[in-house]
């Protein structure tokens, strides 16, 4: 008997959900979906900069010499490079002191949408940060060694839940026929959840945007329909603090190390929604076509994806190949990427 | 006995113009159906400068116009 088969769990101070069809008794399907949380609970201490014990942490704190890493470290780094590579430093992994100036010093679950006062920002980011010092980094693949360079550290923030939601479905979901990998809003989607149809997936109105801790049923603006594919949504709508009033968010631009000014008026963009073949390149790309603001954001894409930015007065408006990139995805058999 | 003849035939000839009027009413909505003019979906969100025109199935579809999403992306 066709069925879904979903688990929910709470992971990197967001919400995953899992759901994978299942055509039999779901036996498999459960363990699955088990291992797939332990996993993620997993690469959470792993990669995460909140946790002192992480071996992120210990990375950062090794700065100047080489640090052996373990696999996953190890490959999301990679992979985050890969991203600062292609979007030539729109997307780069070692803003952390900015952001950590910027006042993003503890997880959002803490500071979301609170005054956090001046104590723990400095209003200015740091004068010695220097864009495009992910070149520097170092990565061998051989011994799996990473040098970081003195007075470099890494937010793996921006790509760490595009690539988990990747590794989930080719490490534990890929033997089912349909599943949705939804890990904090950054997903991931195969095959077809009831005969004929692609998962469904709608697409966050920025401004019913929920707050830390907040359970509001989400509101969608469109939804999109698709058999094969990673969605990311980037924006400051709901990542954002008060700086002795004032309004900070964790977009930062590595251009100037600064974050990102929100738009002002009906005509400001709230978000970024991109479609990509994974979850990781939605992921970077969303930040990246933000950054790059309206349309050169949407016009830069690469081929093979598209997206939708949306605006203040609730409306949006998609990216050149978003009509093909649907039509591609409407047919099971004819999703292959261009 | 001739005015009402006459009121008769008054009659049939209001009944006629009305018909015709039906007539050319029917037709010309017709055409505008065949043709695919917009017609006003008093349901539909107001269409915006960002509007599109994309196919569906798989295409975008504004609310109101799909059901219960299986999931969302969400701001982040």
């Amino acid at each position: 008997m066709t069925r879904l088969i979903s688990r929910h769990l709470r992971g990197m101070n967001t919400d995953f959900h899992l759901t994978v069809r299942v055509d039999d008794g779901g036996v498999e399907a459960e363990h699955a979906l088990a291992a797939s949380a332990a996993w993620l609970g997993e690469i959470e201490r792993t990669c995460s900069r909140f946790l002192p014990e992480s071996e992120l942490c210990a990375l950062n704190a090794s700065a100047g010499q080489p640090f052996a890493a373990r696999g996953d470290l190890y490959a999301v780094i990679a992979r985050a490079m890969e991203m600062a590579a292609h979007t030539a430093g729109h997307f780069d992994p070692t803003i952390l002191p900015v952001l950590l100036a910027a006042g993003y010093s503890r997880s959002f679950d803490e500071i979301g949408q609170r005054e956090i006062g001046t104590s723990e920002a400095n209003a200015q980011a740091p004068s010695d940060w220097h864009s495009g010092r992910w070149r520097e980094i170092q990565l061998d693949t051989a011994t799996r060694t990473i040098t970081l360079p003195l007075d470099v550290a890494l937010d793996l923030g921006g790509v760490a839940k595009g690539w988990a939601a990747d590794e989930v479905a080719r490490r534990f979901l890929d033997a089912f026929p349909a599943y949705l990998i939804d890990l904090g809003g950054d997903l991931r989607v195969h095959g077809e959840p009831e005969p004929d149809k692609g998962w469904l997936i709608g697409i966050e109105d920025p401004r019913a945007a929920a707050g830390p801790g907040e359970r509001a049923e989400p509101q969608y603006l469109a939804a999109v329909e698709l058999r094969d594919s990673g969605v990311a949504t980037s924006g400051p709508a709901r990542r954002w603090w008060l700086r002795d009033g004032q309004r900070v968010n964790h977009l930062i631009d590595p251009r100037t190390g600064q974050p990102v000014a929100p738009g002002v008026g009906e005509c400001a963009m709230l978000s970024c929604t991109v479609l990509s073949p994974t979850s990781v390149e939605a992921d970077a790309y969303a930040k990246v076509a933000f950054l790059r603001g309206y349309p050169a954001g949407l016009e830069s894409l690469p081929s093979g994806m598209a997206g939708l930015c949306a605006f203040a007065d609730g409306t949006f408006t998609p990216s050149p190949r978003l009509e093909a990139y649907l039509a591609a995805q409407a047919s099971f058999e004819g999703y292959a990427h261009a | 006995m001739t005015n009402a003849r006459s009121r008769v035939r008054r009659s049939n000839w209001s009944l006629r113009i009305v018909a015709a009027i039906l007539s050319a009413l029917a037709f010309v909505g017709f055409w505008q159906a065949a043709a695919g003019a917009p017609r006003a979906t008093p349901t539909a969100p107001t269409p915006t400068p960002s509007d599109y025109s994309l196919p569906t199935p798989g295409g975008v579809q504004l609310p109101g116009s799909f059901g219960s999403p299986h999931g969302g992306t969400r701001v982040s």
